[in-house]
């Protein structure tokens, strides 16, 4: 054999191989190939070709890899077990861009199915050549680098906690005010994942100086990047006062009320899910979102969505009521009552949702008995009473009911909206009920007149047919004589 | 009755006393003599009582005007204790009702104004309406005009796509000869399509291929590492040598400027940078006066005379004419200190 047609086998092969990665790259980057390609033990032939010595090759076996395994959980774990991911990351600082990007593909499709996986990503050593990777001037590399740390960060504290350790904090924070579109919202969502999980790596993340960046980014136009931005701010906030309070410094409320009607769904549900956490914490903080104009936004929200976009400004209307009189009374007010009943009312919402609102009126009625009327004006009490006693709601949503129910009860005085609570409630709410008109002694002519009408033909044959104890018959007959 | 003999001289002298009556009277007066002592006795026994008695109601008179002396002393003494005490009691009493009354008002007015302020609670609330009432009118207008912005972008997008599409089916135009699908006779005049198709350009390759680089909002794994333009050369054969890649000649031919840092600074970057520095020192100068060089240090130093001499009111004197010169015009008397020295030999000198 000569030189020349040593070469042209060689050269043959490679092109056969280049073929066969390229081809394999193409089907796995489609779901419905998958079953196929793993019957053909594909990954066991694409692993080898991944230290090819063609520097093309083995980039798209990589990337062939990677899309392979971002499909199914077991591949990954073969993939673990076979012992590829040292190599990769070792060889990750050395090679040209093209190949960090497919790597990195690899690990985030490894590391994005399990917390397990996650940790046997986290042990090769990534995170250090990750920090390399962030380092580089491309934008497509760091992004990807940067989505690995993302699926790392996503699963629990620990890989979080090893994440900020490894020192990516302030990388994301500057990868975050780069021009590129992709670089930031991957950044961000980042920063998201990371400060999601305890009050401390919140603190590091926005110890920082992030707030005022991200406060910045709010009204950018990009969907995406507006998505991240309010769930980062909404992870922040939740975990503690001081930092909620460092997200409201940040200037971020009034200005966010617009993106509560923004086109895209998701934007408006985590804008709702921010107002909620930071409206969660103390009264001054309700206050100083009611005073910033959150309540026609919150009501205008809940009227104009549907489904479980509502729940975050539903929960943020009771946290906010929850917290103080004249706030409850704000509410009121805003005409954010009729919204709620519809809410309440609503058979084709979802349970949770209903549940939530049940629970959001209570807090509002139970301050006083103005505004336990205001509640029971807008007919809420029959719907409450009919949840608690319906069978087929779930536990939940009857204990939230009834709580509801209690809270407003104890404070209602008005006469004609407790007639229709007379006729079919349990014991338990009855109670509630009669020690409500007991309180009418004084006034004896318009109690006797309703009593009259409602309870005479049942204190003589329907409650001694009932189930009820013969001491508390006795107590509850007294106690209508006594009224009477 | 005492025997006396002026008794019996005077009895003896007596004419009508006989001896026989004057005996029989002192026998008498023998056997009265008992009763009369005991009546004597008991008027003694009467009058000393009554003598006793008058003492001792003198006596008790003595000490009741005594104790009654006393007393109103004493109970004056301490009415006066005792009216002190009452009108400390009753001023005290006073200023606690007024006391009472002060911190009445002030927890009225401290409730009122800072534990539950009504008034101030109603204003809020009202406030509050209103103010939620403008918040809704100012998002309602940058709603609307995001909303007229988003719409807009959107519609681009949609323009966009479109502008691609007419670009990749450019062959549907409609020619002279055969009307194109867009062109149908029946419409009066051509659809928006039609009009999309003519105003089509074809793109070069290099653009093509810029353009993915640059568009960056999509996924990255969608842009691999493939050839980006896959059309099969027009020639059969294919030229031999070792050419270049075409991505790679057209990335090159196409590569922005980036100039060298001596390239980039202008040649008169030198004379700006000397002329910017003498604005800067203008700008920043204090003092004006030109710092003369030491050449001609002493003509041109100025003699600066002391404060004291050029100052109008002089210096003190003293000692001016000589050392203790002394001026004897404004001593009270005429004579002039004399100094005196004790000498040893006792006298005095001058």
């Amino acid at each position: 054999m000569t030189q020349r047609q040593l070469l042209q086998v060689l050269e043959e092969y490679l092109k056969g191989r280049m073929h066969f990665v390229q081809t394999m790259s193409e089907l796995a980057s489609r779901g419905q190939n998958m079953k196929m390609l793993k019957n053909a033990n594909v990954m066991a032939l694409l692993q080898p070709l991944m230290l090819d010595v063609d520097p093309s090759v083995q980039q798209i076996a990589t990337q062939a890899l990677g899309r392979l395994v971002g499909h199914s959980e077991e591949m990954a774990k073969e993939l673990v077990q076979g012992e590829v991911l040292p190599q990769i990351v070792n060889s990750l600082p050395k090679h040209n861009n093209y190949y960090k990007k497919a790597a990195t593909l690899v690990l985030r499709s490894v590391a994005k199915h399990s917390a397990t996986l996650a940790k046997a990503v986290v042990d090769c050593g990534t995170l250090d050549s990750l920090m390399i990777c962030l380092d580089e001037f491309d934008p497509g590399v760091k992004e990807s680098a940067i989505w690995v740390l993302c699926h790392v960060a996503r699963h629990n504290e620990d890989l979080a906690q090893a994440v900020v350790d490894a020192g990516a904090v302030p990388f994301l924070v500057l990868s975050m005010q780069e021009p590129e579109i992709a670089l930031r919202r991957v950044a961000v969502s980042a920063l998201s994942d990371i400060s999601k999980h305890s009050m401390e790596l919140a603190h590091i993340v926005a110890e920082t100086g992030t707030i005022a960046i991200l406060a910045q980014m709010i009204l950018n136009p990009d969907t995406k990047l507006k998505r991240q931005v309010f769930s980062v701010l909404s992870q922040i906030g939740k975990h503690s006062v001081d930092l909620a309070e460092l997200v409201v410094e940040a200037e971020v409320f009034p200005t966010v009320f617009i993106c509560l009607q923004d086109p895209d769904e998701v934007v408006r549900k985590n804008v709702a899910i921010l107002v909620c956490e930071i409206a969660k914490h103390t009264s001054e903080l309700s206050q100083l979102i009611v005073n910033a104009g959150a309540l026609p936004a919150l009501v205008d929200f809940i009227g104009e969505n549907e489904g479980s976009v509502r729940l975050p400004a539903v929960m943020a209307l009771g946290y906010i009521a929850a917290h103080a009189e004249t706030l409850a009374t704000a509410v009121i007010m805003s005409l954010g009552i009729p919204q709620l009943t519809q809410v309440l009312s609503n058979e084709a919402e979802e349970n949770y949702v209903r549940a939530a609102t049940a629970w959001s009126l209570g807090q509002i009625g139970g301050h006083s008995s103005e505004h336990a009327v205001a509640v029971a004006g807008e007919n809420v009490l029959p719907k409450l009473l009919q949840i608690y006693t319906s069978p087929d709601s779930s536990d939940d949503f009857q204990n939230k009911a009834k709580n509801a129910l209690k809270n407003i009860l104890q404070k209602c005085v008005h006469l004609p909206a407790l007639e229709p609570l007379l006729r079919d409630s349990p014991q338990n709410i009855l109670k509630h009920v009669v020690i409500q008109y007991s309180k009418f002694k004084h006034q004896l002519s318009p109690a006797r007149q309703v009593l009259h009408s409602h309870t005479r033909p049942k204190t003589s044959s329907l409650w001694v047919a009932n189930v009820l104890e013969l001491s508390r018959f006795i107590s509850l007959f007294l106690i209508l004589n006594a009224v009477c | 009755m005492g025997h006396n003999m002026a008794d019996v001289v005077r009895l003896r002298s007596r004419p009508c006393v006989s001896g026989q009556k004057y005996i029989e009277r002192r026998r008498q007066e023998e056997q009265d003599r008992r009763k009369d002592i005991l009546a004597a006795i008991t008027i003694q026994t009467w009058l000393r009582g009554l003598r006793v008695r008058a003492y001792m109601r003198y006596l008790h008179d003595a000490a009741t005007t005594i104790q009654r002396h006393w007393r109103g002393f004493f109970q004056r003494k301490s009415f006066h204790v005792l009216l002190r005490n009452a009108l400390h009691t009753r001023n005290m009493e006073f200023y606690n009702c007024k006391a009472f009354n002060i911190q009445k008002i002030w927890r009225g007015y401290y409730v009122r104004k800072y534990v539950h302020n009504y008034y101030a609670r109603k204003i809020y609330l009202e406030t509050l309406m209103v103010a939620n009432q403008i918040t809704r009118i100012q998002l309602k207008e940058i709603v609307g005009s995001k909303a007229c912005e988003w719409d807009r972008r959107f519609r681009e997008s949609d323009e966009q796509r479109m502008d691609r599409l007419a670009c990749r089916t450019h062959y549907l135009v409609s020619t002279r000869q055969i009307p194109g699908i867009y062109n149908s006779p029946f419409l009066k005049e051509p659809m928006d399509m039609e009009r999309r198709l003519i105003e089509a350009r074809p793109r070069i390759n290099a653009e093509r291929f810029l353009i993915s680089a640059r568009n960056s909002t999509r996924d990255w794994t969608e842009m691999s590492y493939q050839k980006p333009c896959s059309i099969p050369h027009i020639r059969a054969k294919k030229p031999q040598g070792p050419f270049l890649e075409q991505s790679q000649i057209w990335r090159h031919r196409l590569k922005p400027l980036e100039p060298t840092l001596r390239v980039a600074t202008s040649f008169t970057s030198a004379e700006e940078a000397a002329l910017e520095q003498k604005r800067e020192e203008w700008r920043t100068r204090v003092i004006d006066d030109a710092f003369l060089p030491f050449a001609n240090h002493r003509k041109n130093k100025k003699y600066e005379p002391l404060l004291q001499t050029s100052c109008a009111f002089g210096s003190i004197d003293y000692g001016t004419h000589h050392f203790r010169d002394t001026d004897t015009t404004k001593n009270i008397s005429k004579k002039a200190l004399a100094y005196t020295w004790k000498l040893e030999d006792g006298r005095r000198s001058k």
